[in-house]
């Protein structure tokens, strides 16, 4: 068969930023834009679900899995070279591979229901589930602050936090604030990116700032 | 528009939450052996207090867990919040009429 013919997992994938057509507006850095939206195709996001209380080994089995501690203090994660986990509630987290690989959040998927056999946990590969958009700029918080309730200033939302939250009228998103740049990841249902990309565009007018599309490393 | 103290997330906005209402009903043990009526008052009827008042809320759009809170249906005082398991925080009862 000719290579033109192959089909493989990665060329099957459509990326939910398809339909924004973003590939002709992105460009090098924020040239003075005041945010920065990353469209972060295809990361491998993976949910565990499991009462610590209940199943206290859970705990020690992660770690082996992925060298990270999970995080019991609500709104927080943790990261390690490319894997965070966030905390979601009391029995659940979400893990990001930071990494495009089609087989990202089966791998791991694979190696923590390994590790957590015989315990009462559930783990699930969510990673065509949901959309990842990076967010920076200096002006990331002004404008987020327009689509979400919270509160966005430092003093209530630090670097290390995640918060899961309503955008704009309709849908949830995981806000996950990695430094102080700011820099965010926004985790949205799939389906709902370009109502989530679109609004953060409105949201940067009504801030009055320049919005840059920015390319994903 | 409420400032709602999520026991596990702390205090967020009301339109990420959703309402569960009257807190502390107690499900008949054996739904099938009580009357239409008792059944009925367990479903349908709530307490419905003007003042103090003591009520199921869910982070819907945060941590999703159901909780309880204690509020003044009146002046919308929230008094706190406490999880399912929890007994509800002591407070000075008020009814309005
Ligand atoms: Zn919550």
């Amino acid at each position: 068969m000719p290579d033109s013919m192959m089909t493989t997992a990665a060329s099957l994938r459509h990326s939910p930023f398809d339909p924004l057509h973003l590939a002709v507006r992105t460009q090098d850095g924020l040239q003075g834009a005041g945010i920065g939206l990353i469209p972060r195709d295809f990361r491998g996001l993976v949910t565990l679900r499991v009462d610590l209380d209940r199943e206290p080994t859970a705990r020690q089995a992660v770690t082996d899995a992925t060298g990270l501690d999970l995080p019991t203090a609500p709104n927080t994660a943790a990261s390690q070279d490319r894997l965070s986990v966030l905390w979601l509630g009391p029995d659940e987290w979400l893990f990001v591979v930071d990494d495009p690989a089609p087989d990202a959040g089966a791998d791991l998927q694979t190696k923590l229901t390994g590790l957590l056999e015989g315990v009462f946990a559930q783990v699930v590969d969510v990673s065509g589930a949901q959309a990842a958009i990076g967010v920076t700029g200096p002006d990331a918080r002004e404008v987020l602050e327009r689509a979400v309730p919270l509160d966005m200033h430092p003093r209530s939302f630090q670097p290390g936090q995640v918060k899961h939250t309503l955008f704009g009228r309709h849908t949830g998103v995981s806000l996950h604030l990695k430094d102080d740049q700011p820099t965010l990841d926004l985790y949205c249902r799939r389906s709902f990116t370009g109502y989530v990309w679109r609004y953060l565009e409105d949201c940067a007018k009504g801030a009055e700032t320049t919005l840059a599309v920015l390319a994903d490393r | 528009m409420l400032l709602i103290p999520c026991p596990y997330c702390g205090a967020r906005t009301e339109n990420e939450f959703a309402y569960g209402g009257e807190a502390h009903k107690v499900r008949p043990e054996h739904p099938e052996e009580v009357s239409d009526e008792a059944w009925a008052d367990y479903l349908f009827l709530q307490k419905n207090t003007n003042g103090t008042y003591y009520e199921r809320w869910v982070h819907a759009h945060g941590c999703r867990r159901w909780f309880n809170l204690v509020r003044d249906t009146l002046t919308n005082q929230v008094h706190g919040a406490y999880k399912i398991e929890e007994e509800p925080p002591k407070v000075d009862e008020t009814t309005y009429v």
